[in-house]
């Protein structure tokens, strides 16, 4: 095995390609890598906020709504106060209130007057109390009586607030006497027998020894008796000018608005949804609590702290304390209507102490990141190209040159004439070459004329003159003796026995 | 056995007696008692090679010839080899007085034959190298009519082959057992192969090495036995390879 660093330093081009290739590509990678991750994260953080400020300010609008609905129940209650702490209308009569089979008094005789032959019961009324059964007509000094005479301004009242609330469902005046004055007017047969309005918690919600404050408080949602669909109600104390307790102002509206406020919240394509669960994580509004509408009073069962995986349960947690914020969950364990994980972001609602949450699909959310991490992914492999490709054709450029002279000297070597080196890159390659090709051409020359030379050496004897000079010694007289006697010679030399030719 | 080798050249420069020393070193290295005389006493140069200084020298070849020493008094140890071959060193005076001497008084050519006898029976022998005179006189022809084997040198030039041709044919007519050639000083770019052929072709006669022109001889400048510092050099094996033709020829001779 060739050891790796072999491998580089075994050939120029492999050399020159590695390091261009390390200083090129290498930055950009390291660039884009360190690129993509930081606007990866601003960019999911950027969506993160945006979609806190879209919570914040759907809560607001709640919000609005519902103080809108407490600043006129507080108005509602002083017109109250000041009603029940003045003698009744002169004109006002008595004699409309009347009492039912049931014992419930309520208004019937105007009724009679109105509308003629409808029996006792079966019309509309705008007082409910429950008295003794068989009272004929309540004594005038009656405090009940007097409550209902000295509040019957209030029926304008009422019908004014609810011409400009379109959310508003009843309003109605409940004194601690059990006597109930509402907006639009109902008929009694509706309440159970012996109801009493001072047991219900549109009333014990606001009363002194539950609100030693005397604050206008809201109740829990709740599903309307009278068939409205849900409901929430807005309950402030009526005060008197000493501050005697003089009962209580209540109004209901419908929250289907408010709903729709946050079942509204459809951004990017439903991909996200919103919700708004009440201070006991009770859904008020979620996508995947429909069924709760339908079933009217099974909210018992939809509280969110019941359901989800830890990390949900703990965001929702937050809500319910009514602090605003974000965290992911895993929708595997449920508590929301799709698996995998997804971000929750979420607002309070002070007024009521609800919550509005918008859960977003963690791809949804990192998407615009994703999109920018594969822009930016193109863009790198695009310059990583590019970088290889110059990297390549520079190598080339460079190795060329010590290829074609490499090619030169080889030819040269085995004798043949070296081709003319031309290089077009880099002066200096352009001098060596030049150098190269006036030194191949000389050794070619010189080469050529050597070889010439040798072909020349050819070797002549004038045998005319060499048999002049052959006679000139063998002839001599030495020369015949030395002949003759050579190879005894020879032998006496080495000390052998003498011998003869 | 003793083998008695002359080294010969038509001509003066031709590499004589640096093919003589060298061969003679590499003879010892392969085990070989070797004796080496320098017969040209005109121009003595092979003590050169062998870096024998002037005052190690008690007697020369000239010494002997005059009756002033026995034969084995005038040799000196020039080389030892490691695996116990030896080369001995006959070497002739450079004293000018001495060869003026020489020339006029000549000597007798059966005293030469004796000293080449009583050497190779005192130093038992078995190789006589004889770096001899160029051209063709009568102290030569003795040498080579006395020679188991004549290495003949030449230089790939006109005069060389010219030359060669006449020590060829005279060396034939003395029944010298065996001759060999010696192309010496070839110019590296030639074809080796084709130069060997056409000499062997011209001359009816084996080529034992072509030896190539070499800078890192000619820079030796005769200093030392050039195949004993550069034993891998091409002019080294070359040597070597007329060593072992020469050694295996021992083998071809009659006892
Ligand atoms: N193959 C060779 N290449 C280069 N120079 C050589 C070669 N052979 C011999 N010489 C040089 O040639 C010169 C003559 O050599 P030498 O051995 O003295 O010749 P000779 O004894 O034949 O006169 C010396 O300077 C020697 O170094
Ligand atoms: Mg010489």
């Amino acid at each position: 095995m060739r050891q790796p660093m072999q491998w580089v330093r075994g050939s120029i081009y492999r050399a020159l390609l590695l390091a261009f290739i390390a200083v090129s590509v290498v930055p950009i990678v390291l660039i884009s890598y360190l690129f993509i991750r930081q606007s990866m994260d601003a960019l999911t953080r950027q969506t993160e906020e945006n979609l806190q400020l879209l919570a914040a300010s759907k809560a607001e609008e709640i919000n609005l709504k519902l103080g809108d609905v407490m600043h006129s129940t507080v108005v509602a209650a002083h017109l109250a106060a000041e009603a029940l702490q003045h003698p009744p209308d002169p004109a006002s009569q008595l004699a409309r209130y009347q009492q039912d089979a049931r014992g419930i008094w309520g208004l019937d005789v105007y009724y009679h007057a109105q509308g003629g032959a409808a029996a006792l019961g079966e019309d509309l009324s705008n007082v409910y109390w429950t008295g003794a059964a068989g009272t004929p007509l309540l004594a005038a000094d009656d405090a009940v009586a007097q409550q209902i005479l000295q509040t019957e301004s209030l029926d304008t009242v009422f019908a004014g607030i609810k011409s400009v609330s379109p959310d508003t469902q009843w309003i109605y005046l409940t004194t601690p006497t059990g006597m109930m004055r509402l907006y639009p007017w109902a008929s009694n047969d509706h309440y159970p027998d012996q109801w009493d309005p001072r047991q219900i918690v549109f009333y014990t919600v606001a009363e002194p020894g539950n609100n030693p404050a005397l604050q206008p408080r809201w109740t829990a949602p709740y599903v309307d008796y009278a068939g409205a669909g849900w409901m929430v109600t807005m309950s402030v104390p009526v005060l008197g000018d000493n501050g005697d307790f003089l009962g209580i102002m209540s109004h209901d509206i419908t929250i289907e608005s408010l709903k729709q406020i946050a079942l509204g919240i459809n951004i990017l394509d439903g991909g996200g949804y919103g919700f708004l669960i009440d201070s006991a994580a009770q859904v008020i509004a979620h996508p995947a609590y429909q069924e709760v509408d339908a079933t009217k009073g099974t909210e018992e069962d939809a509280s969110l702290l019941a359901v989800g995986s830890d990390a949900y349960r703990r965001l929702i947690q937050n809500m319910v304390h009514g602090d605003s914020g974000l965290g992911y969950y895993d929708e595997a364990g449920g508590g929301g209507r799709r698996g995998g994980s997804s971000l929750l972001v979420y607002a309070p609602i002070p007024e009521t102490g609800w919550s509005l949450g918008i859960s977003m699909p963690r791809e949804t959310v990192i998407a615009p990141a994703i999109a920018m991490r594969n822009r930016a992914i193109v863009i790198t492999v695009t310059l990583v190209t590019v970088a290889v490709i110059f990297a390549v054709v520079l190598s080339r450029l460079i190795h060329k040159p010590v290829r074609q002279l490499l090619q030169g000297v080889q030819q040269i070597a085995e004798d043949r004439r070296a081709d003319e080196v031309h290089v077009g890159s880099f002066e200096e390659f352009d001098q060596l070459a030049q150098a190269f090709n006036e030194m191949a051409s000389k050794v070619w020359e010189r080469e050529r004329r050597l070889k010439a030379r040798m072909a020349e050496m050819r070797i002549e004897i004038d045998s005319q003159r060499k048999q002049q000079q052959i006679d000139s010694i063998v002839e001599t007289d030495f020369f015949k003796r030395l002949e003759a006697n050579a190879r005894q010679l020879r032998s006496q030399v080495k000390g052998l026995p003498a011998a003869t030719d | 056995m003793t083998k008695i080798i002359s080294t010969h050249s038509f001509r003066g420069g031709t590499g004589k007696s640096n093919v003589t020393a060298n061969l003679a070193a590499v003879l010892a290295n392969r085990g070989y008692r070797v004796g080496v005389f320098d017969t040209d006493i005109q121009s003595p140069g092979i003590h050169v090679i062998f870096g024998l200084a002037d005052a190690s020298v008690r007697y020369t070849l000239n010494d002997y010839l005059w009756g002033n020493c026995a034969i084995e008094e005038a040799a000196v140890e020039v080389y030892k080899a490691p695996k116990g071959g030896v080369v001995y060193l006959v070497p002739s005076s450079i004293d000018p007085n001495d060869i003026a001497r020489i020339l006029r008084e000549k000597y007798d050519a059966s005293d030469m034959h004796a000293a080449f006898r009583d050497l190779i029976t005192a130093l038992s022998l078995d190789y006589l190298l004889i770096d001899t005179h160029p051209g063709l006189n009568e102290e030569t022809l003795l040498s080579i009519a006395i020679s188991d084997s004549l290495v003949i040198i030449l230089r790939p030039d006109q005069q060389d082959f010219q030359g060669t041709s006449v020590t060829v044919d005279v060396a034939r007519r003395l029944r010298v057992p065996e001759v060999n050639l010696i192309v010496n000083k070839v110019p590296p770019e030639y074809d080796f192969a084709d130069v060997q052929r056409k000499v062997e072709r011209a001359y009816n006669c084996q080529v034992a090495a072509l030896l190539p022109l070499s800078i890192d001889l000619a820079q030796n400048a005769s200093a030392t036995v050039f195949t004993l510092i550069r034993p891998d050099h091409p002019f080294s094996r070359g040597i070597e390879s007329v060593a072992q033709q020469l050694e295996a020829d021992v083998a071809l001779m009659p006892a």
